[in-house]
């Protein structure tokens, strides 16, 4: 059974009476221990998707139809006491900026801690060993001291990792990664990938990989879906994206983003007829659907 | 380096003193004038004048008067009362414990009453607890701590008499009291039902205070609280599964709370300044009182002492606002 | 005509607040310009036979008095009524006098800047160090009661305020273009003060001015309750001091000068709020 099913599922935002979609009927699903690739640009709807999942859609963004199966069971309809139960637990995130998904307030063996007893039901002293070994886990030199420090003591890998070893805390069946190196260098990026992958193997856990960098889903993801106007419009194994693109769409993208290992191609950016189509038929597809 | 920021802060008040201090004697000593004759009641001969000048030293230039009267409060000698006859600092001393202990309740009904209902409104926001805390606010903010002082009296003592609206304890009880912290003194010695009366006396002049501070400090936790709810850090501890009141407790109010220190700290000093005012409605026998009595009097040394040690409490009272910002926000803590 | 009929009911329409302040500013005016045909009695006459007589709606009323009359037997009405006298000149000379100085105050200190602004903020600071009222108790102290000691004393606790925001607005005006423009042109510091920074920030201290109308009635009031008002005329505050006393016997004395000033203040400040408002689109630039 696949660890997340998504089937034809809407979003959308209510201002002031006026309804505006986000996604537009989206299906997606990744098996367990895999690593899925959500790839589009800004504005596609791949951050809302990963909201969706967790339940953090912003206050006035509401799901109007559609299931998202977690190992079969549709959260959309769930509780919030029983959603609750699965996150952390079951389903954990890690969040574009890692500066700031910390909170400054509070140390970092505060909001390691919190997650473990509430969800694992450890004691504090349990619990705080267990924010040690995991420190330990994602790579953290000095975790003791760690441990006791503020986030904006630390770098923006440093408390990326922070946020990678609160994501894996309680061993989550899913993870949803948005965009979890794009605010990070280069070099600290490829390390957290690296750590990514390590983890993720280890710990047997499927992964939502939400970004624009079609750069790492290529050495990262097993499958991929390429999102557009908050609908999926190709979907496959890696390989065979990357070698045989079907939506012209992808095509571009892929000679959109930058190649590491041939820096000398350049930039072309995603032409205008190929977006303007596909806006075209997103029209449509929303007045089929209103009418 | 806690130690160091507050050595700066205090260094910083020095030059505010001073100018308090200054601007005191200019206006006590050389806007009216005499200060003797607005000091004696009537039928005094010159004799006396003369006399009594030489007492205060009033026969010297002010340049020298300002030299003595520096030197004199440097020592900590603010004079001699002339309508009580006693040392100035002692009365202020015998009094500040009323009006500390008044402030004091005030504050603590403005912090529980604005934060319990800025928490309220955005606990259950979009519903009707926002929109009644909403109201509440702009009518506690539309009047001034004088009318409300009055509406109190007239609604909770004369249409329905719950409270007293005048001094500070049943006379013949005060004699009970060892120290003047009736409040604490109660409070430690467990004397309940002494305890109850005196805060039964407090109550309607520390809602009078506190309803202008309460509503500020709602207000401006609401606006924050509203702001926090969006951060990133928010939607983690939301993912960690935590409860909705677990993540406005323990993830949005304190940074929230450092924003709201900061914007509402200087009306924690307006409640202190409002003091002066409800001890008059109130007949509480506080500085403010003692400050009018003294104005009445023309009791020039105890105006000038009030008024000096109110604005030293003042002026520490900014410090202290200053210095819990860095107590409050680690960030500045350890910068 | 009726165009006139209909942009006036327009605006009061998107703009209420304005219209009700102003309103109730032009009632306090035309009452205290005709108290003597308003009121029925004179405010000072003392009728010790009719002390604490109660207000028409309540039995054993005397038609005479038909707000009552207060611990002297003086009719509560008339007392209102003229009382209306000091109110207005306390909040209007208030207002002007501590917005003038306010308003320069914070105009020299913002656009010179340097040893002036330091010495300006450090004076802020010792005004900021005392309680307002405290300040105004001593004041009156030294001078000795009186309606002219009550303005000094408005003046006293209210500059700063003005002082502080007109100085904040012209730090912010300074850096745009208009101002460096100016600067460049050559013009004086006169010309920059009056032609340029001063239309920019009369608006905001219109709305000021329209507050401290409001608090000008409040602190007024209150020197009037203890005593430091005018003596020789009646007061709002101090019919409030009279109706303190006797509370319990007579509590219409005490509420009926409470409701006047709440009024008075909530429409100043609905005044002041429709000002800003009124002045707001004005304001983008």
């Amino acid at each position: 059974m696949n660890v997340l099913d998504i089937q034809n599922l809407h979003v959308a935002f209510t201002q002031r009476g006026r309804v505006t979609p986000v996604l537009r009927g989206i299906d997606l699903s990744i098996e367990p221990g895999r690593i899925c690739g959500l790839v589009g640009e800004s504005g596609g709807g791949k951050t809302m998707v990963g909201k969706a999942i967790t339940g953090i859609l912003p206050e006035d963004a509401r799901v109007t139809a559609g299931r998202i199966l977690f190992k079969g069971q549709n959260l959309v309809d769930l509780a919030d006491k029983e959603r609750r139960q699965l996150l952390g637990r079951s389903i954990a995130m890690i969040l574009q900026q890692p500066t700031t998904a910390l909170n400054p307030v509070l140390r970092i063996e505060t909001q390691i801690v919190e997650v473990l007893q509430r969800q694992m039901g450890l004691a504090h002293q349990a619990a705080r060993a267990r924010a040690l070994d995991l420190l330990n886990t994602v790579q953290i030199r000095a975790p003791e001291r760690v441990l006791r420090q503020y986030p904006h003591e630390l770098s923006g890998g440093m408390c990326q990792r922070v946020v990678i070893a609160i994501a894996f805390s309680c061993q989550p069946a899913l993870i949803v990664a948005d965009e979890p190196t794009t605010a990070l260098d280069v070099t600290v990026q490829f390390e957290i990938l690296r750590l990514l992958k390590i983890l993720q193997r280890d710990f047997g856990t499927a992964v939502l990989f939400i970004t624009h960098d079609l750069g790492v889903v290529a050495n990262l993801c097993d499958r991929v879906s390429v999102i557009f106007g908050g609908r999926i419009i190709e979907e496959g194994q890696t390989a065979d994206i990357f070698t045989a693109p079907k939506h012209p769409y992808t095509s571009a993208l892929m000679a959109a983003s930058p190649r590491h290992d041939q820096p000398e191609k350049g930039l072309h950016p995603v032409p205008a007829q190929i977006v303007g189509q596909l806006w075209r038929e997103i029209e449509d597809y929303d007045r089929a659907r209103s009418s | 380096m806690p130690i160091v920021y507050v050595a700066r802060r205090l260094l910083m008040a020095v030059p505010t003193l001073l100018g308090v201090v200054v601007f005191i004697f200019v206006l006590l000593r050389v806007v009216p004038g005499d200060p003797i004759a607005m000091m004696i009641p009537g039928e005094a001969t010159p004799q006396d004048i003369a006399n009594l000048r030489a007492v205060y030293g009033l026969d010297r230039s002010i340049g020298e008067q300002f030299v003595i009267y520096i030197g004199n409060l440097l020592r900590g000698d603010f004079g001699e009362s002339i309508s009580v006859k006693q040392n100035v600092l002692s009365l202020v001393l015998d009094r500040l414990p009323a009006t500390f202990e008044l402030a004091f309740v005030a504050m603590v009904m403005a912090i529980v009453i604005g934060l319990s209902f800025g928490i309220i409104a955005v606990y259950w926001r979009r519903r009707w607890p926002e929109y009644a805390v909403d109201a509440a606010n702009a009518i506690a903010l539309s009047l001034p701590e004088f009318i409300w002082g009055l509406i109190l009296i007239l609604a909770l003592s004369v249409m329905w008499p719950l409270f007293p609206i005048s001094g500070r304890i049943d006379p013949v009880q005060a004699a009970d009291f060892k120290t003047q912290f009736y409040l604490f003194e109660s409070l430690l010695t467990g004397r309940l039902s002494l305890l109850r009366e005196v805060l039964e006396y407090m109550f309607l002049p520390a809602v009078s205070l506190a309803l202008p501070l309460a509503a500020v400090i709602a207000r401006v936790l609401k606006t924050s609280l509203m702001e926090g709810i969006g951060q990133d850090y928010v939607l983690l501890a939301r993912v960690k599964g935590l409860s909705p009141l677990r993540v406005l407790l323990r993830h949005v109010l304190p940074n929230a709370l450092v924003s709201t220190i900061t914007i509402t700290g200087l009306h924690f000093t307006f409640l202190v300044g409002g003091t002066v005012l409800v001890e008059l409605i109130f007949s509480y026998p506080g500085i403010g009182n003692m400050l009018y009595g003294a104005a009445i009097n023309r009791d020039l040394p105890l105006l000038q002492g009030v008024t000096i040690i109110f604005a030293v409490i003042f002026i520490l009272l900014n410090l202290l606002i200053d210095i819990s910002y860095t107590l409050v926000n680690p960030r500045v803590r350890l910068a | 005509m009726s165009e006139l009929r209909t942009s006036l009911w327009h605006s009061i329409r998107i703009n209420p607040q304005l219209w009700i302040g102003g309103a109730a500013f032009a009632a306090i005016v035309a009452i205290a310009a005709l108290a003597p045909w308003l009121a029925g009695h004179d405010p000072m006459e003392q009728d010790l036979l009719s002390q604490h007589l109660p207000p028409f709606w309540l039995p054993e009323n005397n038609p005479s008095f038909p707000l009552g009359t207060d611990s002297l037997g003086r009719d509560i009405l008339s007392r209102l009524i003229w009382g209306t006298r000091p109110v207005l000149l306390v909040m209007v000379l208030g207002a002007t006098l501590s917005g003038m100085l306010g308003v320069v105050v914070g105009l020299l200190s913002g656009h010179f800047g340097g040893w002036l602004d330091d010495a300006i903020g450090r004076l802020i600071e010792v005004f900021m160090s005392f309680p307002p009222m405290l300040l105004a108790i001593v004041l009156v102290a030294v001078t000795g009661p009186g309606l002219d000691a009550v303005v000094m004393a408005i003046v006293l606790i209210g500059w700063t305020r003005f002082a502080r925001v007109i100085r904040g607005e012209v730090l912010v005006l300074r850096e745009q273009d208009f101002i460096t423009a100016a600067r460049v042109l050559g013009y004086g510091h006169r010309r920059i003060l009056f032609r340029e920074l001063m239309p920019n920030i009369a608006p905001i201290a219109l709305a000021l001015f329209a507050l401290e109308m409001g608090r000008a009635i409040v602190v007024e009031a209150v020197l009037a309750f203890i005593g430091f008002s005018a003596s020789d005329v009646p007061t709002w505050g101090g019919i409030i001091a009279d109706g303190r006393s006797y509370v319990y016997q007579a509590w219409w004395v005490m509420t009926l000068p409470v409701i006047c000033i709440m009024i008075s203040v909530l429409a100043l400040s609905m005044f002041a709020d429709g000002l800003r408002k009124a002045i707001d689109p004005m304001m983008q630039r």
